[in-house]
C-alpha cells in the first residue's frame, strides 16, 4: 500500500514577543531573500514595525521549514481604522500552491469586519482583486518597483 | 555618555528584540548603506557554534555587531569573524576594534580568519591579520582573505 506523505503546511499566527529566535530568523531570511535579493532592491527590509504590539506575524511551516510569510498590522487609511497586510513572500519551492492566498484570506478574517489595505506590487493588482481589493489612487514607485494601494471593504 | 556595553550570545539565547536589532543593523549597513542586495541572512547565524556579539547603549539600542563562526580547515577548527558593523552614530569610538579583540580572545589561541573589505586591509593588520590570498569580488565589493595565525 502506498501512502502520500506530503504534509499539509501549518499556518501560524504569532506576535513578535512570542517568536522564538529561530522562527524570527527564518521569517526575516525569507523576506530578505525575496524582497532584497530576488527583487534586487537594496532597501531597509527591517523597518522596526515588526516589533510593535499590534503586529501579528503569520506564516506557513512544514517539517520545521518556513514556506511563506506575511505580517498584519493596524493602520489608518483616509481617516479610517483599517488592517494592513504586507511583506507577503513565498519560497520559490513552495510557489503555486496557494499559500500566499491563504495568508491574505487569514488576514481578511483576522481584521473582519474592518477594511483591509495593502500596498500591492502593481503587477499583482489582478491577483489581489480576486480577494475583493480595489485600487486606490495613483501608482507609485517604491525601491524601483511600481506599487498601488488597494483596499477591501 | 557611558560607553556601550559589550554582550554576546548564541542566536538561541537572544530575545526577539535583540536578534531583530542586530539583524536590522546589519541590513542597514551591508544592504542599504553599501547598496548591496545580497543574502544578508546566510543561515550560518543559527549554527550552534556561532556567537553573535554586539554593543548596546544604556537604553538597549544595538550600536555595533559582529559574529564569530567556527570553520573547519583540514579537520581543524578555525575561528572566523564577520558581519562587523557599527551604526553611523557610534563610529569612531573603537567599538569594532573591541569586537575584533573580543573575537580573537573568544577563539582562544586558534587561528582566526576573515574576509576583509579590501580598503580595510591595514585596519585588520593592526590586530595581527595577514593577507592569505588574492583579492576577490563579493557582491560587487573587493575583498581579500586574511588570517591571524594561532597564538
Amino acid at each position: 500500500m502506498s501512502t502520500t506523505s506530503a504534509r499539509t503546511p501549518v499556518l501560524r499566527q504569532v506576535r513578535f514577543a512570542d517568536l522564538t529566535p529561530a522562527e524570527l530568523y527564518a521569517l526575516i531570511k525569507l523576506r530578505v531573500d525575496t524582497f532584497v535579493v530576488e527583487q534586487n532592491a537594496a532597501y531597509a527590509e527591517l523597518d522596526g514595525r515588526d516589533q510593535d504590539a499590534d503586529v501579528v506575524h503569520l506564516w506557513h511551516e512544514s517539517g520545521g521549514e518556513i514556506l511563506s510569510v506575511a505580517r498584519m498590522m493596524d493602520d489608518t487609511f483616509e481617516g479610517d481604522a483599517v488592517g494592513r497586510i504586507g511583506r507577503i513572500a513565498t519560497t520559490p519551492a513552495a510557489r503555486g500552491q496557494g499559500l500566499a492566498a491563504q495568508l491574505v484570506q487569514a488576514a481578511i478574517d483576522h481584521f473582519a469586519p474592518k477594511p483591509v489595505v495593502l500596498a500591492a506590487q502593481a503587477h499583482l493588482d489582478q491577483y489581489y482583486a480576486r480577494f475583493g481589493f480595489v485600487e486606490q489612487g495613483k501608482r507609485f514607485e517604491e525601491h524601483g518597483i511600481p506599487h498601488v494601494w488597494m483596499r477591501r471593504g | 555618555m557611558s560607553r556601550p556595553q559589550l554582550r554576546s550570545a548564541t542566536v538561541a539565547d537572544l530575545t526577539p528584540t535583540q536578534l531583530y536589532a542586530i539583524l536590522r543593523l546589519r541590513i542597514d549597513v551591508f544592504v542599504v548603506e553599501q547598496d548591496c542586495p545580497y543574502p544578508e541572512l546566510d543561515g550560518r547565524d543559527t549554527e550552534p557554534s556561532t556567537v553573535l556579539v554586539w554593543h548596546e547603549d544604556i537604553d538597549g539600542t544595538v550600536v555595533s555587531t559582529a559574529r564569530f563562526l567556527t570553520d573547519i580547515e583540514g579537520g581543524q577548527p578555525v575561528g572566523r569573524i564577520g558581519r562587523i558593523a557599527t551604526a553611523p552614530v557610534a563610529r569612531g569610538l573603537g567599538l569594532a576594534a573591541e569586537l575584533i579583540r573580543h573575537g580573537i580572545a573568544h577563539f582562544d589561541g586558534r587561528p582566526v580568519v576573515l574576509g576583509a573589505q579590501a580598503h580595510l586591509e591595514a585596519y585588520y593588520g593592526r590586530f595581527g591579520f595577514e593577507r592569505s590570498g588574492p583579492n576577490y569580488d563579493e557582491d560587487g565589493i573587493p575583498h581579500l582573505p586574511m588570517r591571524r595565525p594561532a597564538g
